[in-house]
């Protein structure tokens, strides 16, 4: 019977030993080591960002402090005068009372009044019923919009701020001099009024006077 | 003798203390292990007549193999086998050569029998001392001369003479290597027949001049620099000054040394000089071959152990640094995001006290331009009656806004006389009035002007029918 020859390796304990522990060190080091300082590098990316964020927040925080303060003794101030010149409502018959009123006082009588039928966005020559004043935003109002877009706050108890024109057509016949005293005394009237277009036309007795006068009203939404 | 020195200032030296050591010193002393202690650099002094020099040249080759070859060359002058010598060697400069020997190197070696310096090394490690280097006692003083005198020019050829209480020698050098080394004869006279000796001497010195210009590169010997005893240095100083026409120099070594104590310092030259060899690197490294390859050995182990040190330490430092450094980034996140919903918070009512601000700001603005103070019409109504002449008569006056708060003043009306010369100087008249008139400014010319003739119904006369454009001014502007 022949043998059959076997190779048999022997290696040094130490040897094995040693390899053993390079080979769990090594995958120590890539199951342990490598993820926990890939995830501290990612980690690192978030606190970056988050730094940024936190710091924006801040400058915005600060600065709706310094605005907040600002508006509360701005708003009652601001307030009385505003409702006085634009009231809320169109409150036609006081504004015609007012003008009978200065008319008479300077000896003008009779007068006619009337109200145009359009109202328009003041400082146009636009008559519509409707206009949208979002149509026309600049850089800031955009920068707004994205701030509200993003957090959304409550808007509904903010005040508005648009304004709608009306206009007045005033016709009389009057002395050239009471004409004059007329428009004196316009400036008496509370409501913040602006003359369009006067009109005189020499008559046998006087002037013949055309008027258009503009108001304006609160929009209301 | 042991001895340690330190560096000083000014390129000198500190004699820190000498140890004497008698061939019966059994165990070492507290300055000697001090010396056996680690980073302490420390030379050994070797007999002077046991080290030899050799200049020679070789074929160029590698380190190995050189010193292979000098040892060939040695066991063929000086006999014994090849394994049996300690060799050094010193590249030195090429010299323009002629013929065949323009490819060899010339080289300078220091060698010794193995025997001998395995038992001076076996000394100095009976104390526990494990020297750096090992050196003769001429090779020390030929660099701490090097290392104070700095050669100025090249071939600069030297013979330095040493006059110790024990041994005296000489050493012709140049400015690469020790070219060779002569001990000189010590003075049997007791120094009583002192200018005799001196004169032995003196022609001692000679005649290593003139050999060292019959040796291998033939040099010339241009200076003489005698040490040591400074009773005898001076007079062979003078001897050789009247003998020869070289420069001659006494050379005070050792007022290098500071030192505490009355030691007298030159006669303990030699070792102060291996002293100081010791701060620097070692010209040659005569160390036995097989502690050598022990400090290599060594070496290597250091590195292996290091690197496997490094690569055991950086794995878990790897690791914990790691999971420490996310866990602290994680509770700086954690915490960043409550201060984050805070921020947003607090930026939500920003943005309303914003958007209100602005509310208002828009709001301010119509209350400045609605609130302001008409243009006084009235005012300029009667101004225009009184500049008006009585035969000017308006059919229209028109006062329209143009833009928000610019007004234009339109005239319309005509002047009447009995002739069309009358009636427009009147109209030009009226014109000049208005021109004068503070409260409105002319845009441009009469946009209509006409003269007309007379009527057929009433009396005779002429008119100028004229319309009239203005702007308004407001308050102030003129």
């Amino acid at each position: 019977m022949i043998k059959q020859p076997h190779f048999h390796i022997r290696l040094p304990r130490h040897s094995v030993m040693v390899g053993t522990i390079i080979l769990l060190w090594f995958a120590l080091f890539l199951g342990g080591a490598m993820p926990a300082w890939k995830k501290a590098r990612r980690n690192e990316e978030k606190i970056a960002s988050t730094s940024a964020r936190l710091a924006s927040l801040s400058q915005w925080s600060v600065a709706g402090i310094w605005l907040a303060e600002e508006i509360r003794e701005w708003e009652p101030v601001q307030n009385k005068t505003y409702d006085r010149l634009f009231p809320e409502a169109k409150l036609r018959e006081d504004l015609f009372l007012d003008l009978v009123r200065v008319a008479n006082e300077n000896g003008i009588d009779p007068i006619r009044i009337l109200e145009a039928p359009h109202a328009f966005r003041p400082g146009t020559e636009i008559w519509h019923d409707d206009y949208d004043p979002d149509e026309e935003m600049d850089d800031e109002a955009l920068e707004i919009d994205v701030l509200v877009s993003e957090f959304a706050p409550d808007l509904s108890a903010l005040p508005g701020d648009e304004l709608v024109a009306h206009r007045a057509l005033v016709s009389f016949t009057a002395e050239y001099s009471k004409l004059a005293s007329f428009l004196d005394d316009l400036q008496t009237i509370p409501r913040a009024l602006s003359m369009h277009r006067l009109i005189a036309t020499s008559r046998d007795k006087g002037v013949e006077v055309r008027m258009e006068l503009d108001f304006y009203v609160q929009k209301q939404d | 003798m042991a001895v340690k020195v330190s560096l000083g200032e000014n390129e000198s030296y500190r004699l820190e203390w000498i140890e004497p050591l008698g061939a019966d010193i059994e165990s070492p002393t507290r300055r000697l292990r001090e010396l056996g202690g680690p980073g302490t650099s420390v030379f050994q002094l070797l007999p002077n007549e046991e080290v030899s020099l050799l200049i020679t040249a070789l074929p160029a080759m590698k380190r190995k193999q050189m010193v292979a070859a000098l040892q060939g060359v040695l066991h063929r002058e000086k006999g014994g086998q090849q394994e049996e010598w300690v060799v050094d060697y010193l590249p030195l400069p090429e010299r323009v050569q002629a013929g065949p020997r323009k490819l060899r190197s010339d080289l300078s070696a220091l060698f010794v029998r193995r025997i001998v310096l395995e038992h001076q090394y076996g000394l100095a490690k009976g104390l526990g001392i494990r020297p750096k280097g090992l050196l003769p006692g001429y090779l020390a003083l030929d660099q701490l001369y090097r290392r104070h005198h700095p050669v100025t020019s090249d071939d600069e050829v030297w013979n330095l003479v040493y006059l110790g209480q024990d041994d005296k020698f000489l050493c012709v050098a140049d400015e690469h290597c020790l070219l060779f080394t002569r001990p000189l004869p010590a003075d049997l006279s007791g120094g009583v027949a002192q200018g005799e000796y001196v004169e032995r001497l003196a022609a001692e010195v000679e005649r290593s001049n003139f050999f060292a210009q019959q040796a291998e590169r033939s040099m010339q010997v241009q200076r003489i620099v005698v040490c040591g005893d400074p009773d005898l240095a001076p007079a062979l100083v003078e001897k050789l000054a009247e003998m020869s026409d070289f420069e001659v120099q006494n050379w005070r070594a050792e007022e290098l040394f500071a030192i505490d104590d009355d030691t007298v310092v030159w006669e303990h030259l030699i070792p102060l000089a291996a002293a100081v060899a010791a701060l620097f690197a070692p010209v040659y490294n005569l160390l036995p071959q097989e502690v050598q390859e022990k400090k290599q050995r060594v070496a290597r182990r250091y590195a292996v152990a290091a690197t496997g040190a490094f690569g055991a330490a950086v794995v878990p430092i790897l690791l914990l640094g790691g999971l420490w450094t996310t866990h602290i980034q994680s509770l700086y996140l954690s915490e960043a995001r409550e201060q984050i919903e805070e921020g947003e918070r607090r930026v939500e009512e920003a943005a309303t006290s914003y958007l209100h601000d602005r509310v208002l700001r828009s709001r301010q603005e119509s209350v400045d331009r609605y609130s302001r103070e008409l243009p006084d019409f009235a005012g300029l109504l009667r101004d225009i009656a009184v500049r008006t002449p009585a035969t000017v008569v308006y059919s229209t006056l028109d006062v329209r806004e143009e833009t928000a708060g610019v007004y234009r003043l339109i005239l319309q009306g005509e002047s009447i006389a009995k002739d069309g010369t009358r009636a427009h100087e009147t109209f030009l008249e009226f014109l000049v009035a208005l021109t004068d008139c503070r409260r409105i400014r002319e845009i441009k010319e009469p946009t209509y002007l006409e003269i007309s003739g007379a009527g057929e119904d009433g009396p005779p006369h002429s008119r100028v029918l004229f319309t009239l454009e203005y702007e308004i001014l407001s308050g102030g502007e003129t």
